[in-house]
């Protein structure tokens, strides 16, 4: 029975996969909309390293911008001064962002929510303000970091089809890790710490170690994505690393809904979806979005997965009715 | 010598206007428990009204006040109303809430831009003149007003919230909505009532600072980051530590930009938000979070 | 879980074949409902048209801070469009512009960048915003798409990329006529001020250093941030300073709540800057205080069309104020106006709308800019070459620095109490 459950999820993850390898001939290999898929690549592991966080841990940061900005110029940075090829900087980047979200993590474990979200604003203005005033002008201030695009041990991802199929492989190869880090023992103790902090303790659960850690995973998630945009585009600007950023990811994280596998991946495609086609309207695009956001929060607050689950819950009850009526 | 004096009075002048930022966070929290980041959007917005009033409709300067801050307060009520209580019934999770206010400060912001302009209008002043010299340094008459409002708002608020019998009930139904509803308060219009009171004194805050920088859709964006830092530095929900807090920001980050460097202005005061937030997230007034989420 | 699974992936896959639908479509989308269902891919395949249509891409911050260039320039293009299809267009071709905004995100002009291309443009004209340009002009650089920017920041121009141009200034050569004013008043202590964004940072790295080279000293640099209100603490360190004179690369809406507070601060002498004093910002910092503000331009902003003694100049804002009801706030109704007309030459020399053709016609271009002549066969893609330079004296009016200082410096102690 379990066995297959099991080959029934993976069944449906490889449909998912090929759909995805699809996705170029799907676009006729238009140039833009690629382009729009290599961010949604990348907007997907953000999302899905906050979901990390908040989704399973139940900690609100709504500073995230600032590991994407460490990311980036990170992996820029050490690439440029150190020699050090762009596709290896990228990890380098991001395990430092891990250790640097580890401690912010230490002495912001034990805030409450509200005060949480607030540290998390302060350091990610914070890093803000050290892109745009580095010492030396190492990251060019305002005048933003050009760097070359990412060129792996030779094969050179010039294009957007080619990014694409490596955004790809990255995103798998980040949700095969959340998929492990949230079935494991660890993932077990952020799911309890999130229903019940006090209740975690008393059960033996060292929950600042693992709120520690959930705050290192997310950090190095985003941190990637960072750097995988520099690959992408090849210029990187602080306006990049405003709070606008963050709030983005949380919407993205929040509108496909947290907690679930499939739930940053539908949020990150659609919020993108939803931010291009609404530029037909220009100056009112943001407006629009704003509209559009607020609605939906308020009507659909569990995001796409939860109103699902709510439409799943729907029909089971009224089956159970029906069989109720008719015995 | 004299550079100091300058410095310490218009470090004091920026901090009354954190000061009736900061005083609305708290205001919201210690009546409701929720984090909001309108407030500098509706600062914006009652900015643009004021001006409507006092420069496009040419009403006097007392009514255009008062009549921006009566249709703040609509705002800010509604705004509860339509929005934060239809989440709160549905008994979300509070980044929603956190969410929502996020959007809509983009429709405030954007919807500023749509309803009047992207161009940067201008507000008379209200005073006859342009400077005031206080120990022998020039600044600007709006400054000692802001200084001024924030003040009188302190103390109506603190009077009105411990004072009076809905300023309790409004801290009850923060402290406990159940209990409160049980006690008899109408808990929804108490929130409402505070959201709106909130709103208004953002308005008052864009009313009196838009003379001194001009009227444009990003005016109170950024200050709204700023009055967090200045709100939780006093005691995240003490009325007296908002006005307290505020002012020490503006006084801190003014005395740093002038003697170390202006570039690092903003970064010190994120940096002292998030060490009182380390270290004291009490606030220098000590002021016991309401809610443990 | 599973159905959980299921309803994702269909969403998902309905998200790939909305995808899909939109881009298909070239040409300005209709969206219905946005959230489920993505684009209808709707307009035609816009193509190579000589003789049908010239389709004019731009990108411009519409909304955000400082976002009045970006909608005054959208304005400005109206016209100009306008105004030149009525004369028949680019050799014959109607031009419709399709325009997108880019809140001031270099990395939404990334986007936009690629959607624009995605159309088919056949020429782009760029934000006055140089990070977007920078963001933005190496992929449009790649699809061989002439362009021409309308920012004035040194920093794109340096880029090697072949189909960009502009007629629009270059900060650093304006620094360097800047400091040549500071040596005609003769001047040798300075204090700057500069924002940070792109163009401001920039030009005022440049003056730096040309006042080094010139001998020139620089007493104190301040700088601020985009979104501050507050100046006094650069104020009161400047005043303790007493420089000679002050250089200001502020831009949009600081310029005005600065001035003002300097003024206020105590400091009365000549204020140089990288920017024309607009009337907005003279009125935000009240006349007196905004006189003696001095810039080296090619053209300044004036109060209302009748004060305007410059014929060609006059003529343009009076079409603009005929047509939006109002006169315009910011000189890059110049920019736009002086670019469009680049193009227009460059195409008529080309007879062709190929961006090839144009980026080869491009040095033979001359023509009558509103600030001076614009010509571009130097190889710097640059137009302007030359340049005014300006004081403003109060009530709308500027004159010509050299003639204020051999008529009214004099006036200008007195009334300050300066020695400088």
């Amino acid at each position: 029975m379990k066995n297959k459950k099991l080959s029934g999820n993976l069944l449906k993850c490889l449909v998912a996969v090929v759909v995805a390898l699809l996705v170029p001939v799907l676009l006729g290999g238009s140039s833009y909309m690629c382009l729009v898929a290599c961010f949604v690549t990348i907007y997907t592991i953000s999302a899905s390293g906050l979901d990390v966080l908040y989704g399973y841990s139940g900690q609100i940061s709504m500073g995230h911008a600032a590991f994407y900005a460490i990311g980036g110029y990170g992996a820029g940075l050490l690439s440029e001064y150190l020699g050090i090829p762009l596709f290896i900087s990228m990890f380098i980047a991001a395990a430092i962002a891990a250790l640097i979200g580890a401690l912010l993590a230490f002495p912001a474990s034990k805030l409450k929510f509200h005060f949480l979200s607030l540290a998390t604003i302060a350091f990610g203005e914070i890093i803000y303000q050290i892109v745009t005033n580095s010492p030396g002008r190492i990251t060019g201030n305002y005048n933003g970091f050009f760097h070359s695009k990412l060129d792996i041990f030779g094969l050179k991802l010039d294009n957007n089809i080619k990014f694409y199929y490596f955004g790809l492989v990255c995103v798998v190869l980040f949700l095969i890790a959340k998929t492990m880090i949230v079935r494991s023992r660890t993932g077990r103790a952020f799911i309890a710490i999130r229903e019940n902090t006090q209740a975690a303790e008393g059960m033996g659960v060292n929950v600042r170690k693992y709120k520690i850690i959930a705050f290192a995973v997310s950090a190095f998630f985003v941190a990637f994505a960072g750097s995988m945009y520099l690959g992408l585009v090849g210029y990187l600007h602080p306006d990049m690393y405003l709070q606008k950023q963050s709030v983005l990811f949380v919407t993205m994280m929040l509108f496909g809904g947290s907690a679930s596998l499939a739930g940053p991946i539908i949020g990150a495609i659609s919020i993108e979806i939803l931010l291009e086609g609404l530029r037909t309207f220009e100056e009112y695009q943001m407006l629009i979005y704003g509209i559009l956001l607020l609605i939906v929060i308020v009507a659909m607050p569990g995001g796409i997965v939860g109103a699902v689950k709510n439409i799943k819950a729907g029909i089971l009850r009224r089956r159970a009715q029906k069989l109720d009526k008719e015995v | 010598m004299r550079m100091l004096i300058q410095l310490i009075i218009t470090g004091l002048a920026l901090g009354g206007v954190y000061s009736l930022i900061s005083m609305g966070y708290s205001l919201i929290y210690k009546a409701s428990g929720l984090m909001t980041f309108a407030q500098g959007d509706i600062l914006t917005v009652g900015a643009f009204l004021g001006l409507t009033f006092y420069r496009f409709l040419k009403l006097p300067y007392i009514v255009a006040l008062l009549l921006t801050m009566a249709v703040a307060f609509i705002i800010g009520f509604l705004l509860e109303k339509g929005v934060i209580r239809k989440l709160l019934n549905k008994n979300v999770n509070a980044i929603y809430i956190v969410l929502a206010t996020i959007a809509v400060s983009y429709i405030f912001q954007n919807g500023a831009q749509a309803i009047w302009s992207s161009k940067v209008e201008y507000f008379p002043s209200v005073f006859s003149t342009d400077s005031v010299a206080v120990l022998g340094v020039n600044v600007q008459p709006e400054s000692l007003l802001c200084i001024g409002a924030s003040m009188i708002c302190m103390i109506l608020l603190h009077f009105f919230m411990t004072k009076t019998r809905i300023g309790t009930s409004m801290r009850a139904a923060a402290m406990d909505s159940m209990a409160a509803e049980s006690c008899g308060i109408n808990v929804s219009l108490n929130t409402g009532i505070t959201w709106g009171i909130a709103a208004g004194i953002a308005a008052i805050g864009g009313i009196f600072i838009g003379p001194m920088y001009g009227v444009y859709v990003t005016l109170g964006s950024k200050l709204g980051t700023k009055g967090f830092a200045g709100a939780v530095m006093g005691g995240y929900g003490n009325m007296y530590g908002a006005m307290v807090g505020g002012l020490l920001l503006g006084l801190l980050e003014t005395l740093v930009a002038g003697y170390i460097s202006s570039e690092l202005r903003n970064l010190f005061a994120y940096i002292i938000l998030i060490i009182f937030l380390f270290v004291k997230p009490t606030g220098i007034f000590n002021e016991q979070a309401i809610q443990d989420v | 879980m599973k159905l959980r699974k299921a309803a994702a992936l269909f969403l998902a896959a309905l998200m790939l074949l909305s995808l899909a639908a939109c881009g298909g479509g070239g040409g300005k989308d209709e969206t219905t409902d946005a959230v489920a269902e993505g684009e209808t891919g709707g307009g035609e395949e816009g193509g190579e048209s000589t003789g049908g249509t010239f389709k004019l891409g731009t990108f411009l911050q519409l909304t955000g801070a400082n976002s009045v260039a970006g909608n005054e320039s959208n304005n400005t293009l109206d016209m100009c469009i306008d105004y030149i299809n009525e004369q028949g267009g680019f050799n014959g071709a109607t031009i419709e512009k399709i325009v997108y905004d880019t809140q001031g995100s270099p990395e939404e002009a990334v986007k936009v960048a690629a959607r624009l291309l995605e159309e088919d443009v056949d020429a782009i004209v760029g934000s006055v915003n140089s990070a977007e340009i920078l963001a933005a002009g190496q992929q449009i650089n790649d699809a061989g798409v002439f362009m021409m920017g309308l920012g004035t920041a040194n920093t794109w121009m340096a880029e090697d990329w072949p189909y960009v141009f502009r007629a629009t200034v270059n900060n650093a050569n304006l620094a360097t006529n800047t400091v040549a004013m500071l040596e005609e008043a003769g001047y040798t202590t300075v204090a700057i001020v500069n924002g940070q964004d792109d163009a401001s940072l920039s030009t005022a790295d440049v003056f730096e250093e040309l006042c080094g080279e010139a001998g020139i000293e620089v007493l104190t640099r301040e700088s601020y941030q985009t979104t501050d209100t507050d100046f006094s603490a650069q104020v009161a360190s400047i005043v303790a300073q007493d420089p000679q004179c002050v250089y200001m690369t502020c831009s949009g809406e600081h310029i005005g709540p600065f001035v003002k507070q300097l003024r206020q601060g105590g400091y009365k002498g000549v204020l140089f800057s990288k920017e024309i004093m607009a009337m907005r910002d003279a009125e935000i910092a009240g006349d007196d205080n905004a006189k003696y503000t001095a810039a080296s331009y090619p053209y300044v902003i004036y109060k209302d069309v009748e004060s305007c003694d410059d014929p060609e100049i006059k003529e343009v804002l009076q079409m603009y104020v005929d047509r939006y009801g109002e006169m315009p706030t910011t000189e890059v109704v110049y920019r736009v106006w002086d670019t469009m007309m680049v193009m227009w030459e460059a195409t008529k020399i080309a007879g062709s709308n190929e961006s090839d053709d144009i980026v080869a016609a491009m040095p033979e271009v001359k023509v009558e800019g509103l600030g001076g002549p614009l010509t571009y066969d130097d190889g710097t893609r640059e137009g302007y070459h030359t340049s005014n330079d300006w004081i403003y004296i109060g009530d709308g009016k500027n004159k010509e620095f050299s003639d204020w200082l051999a008529e009214d410096y004099e006036a200008y102690k007195t009334e300050t109490g300066r020695e400088y």
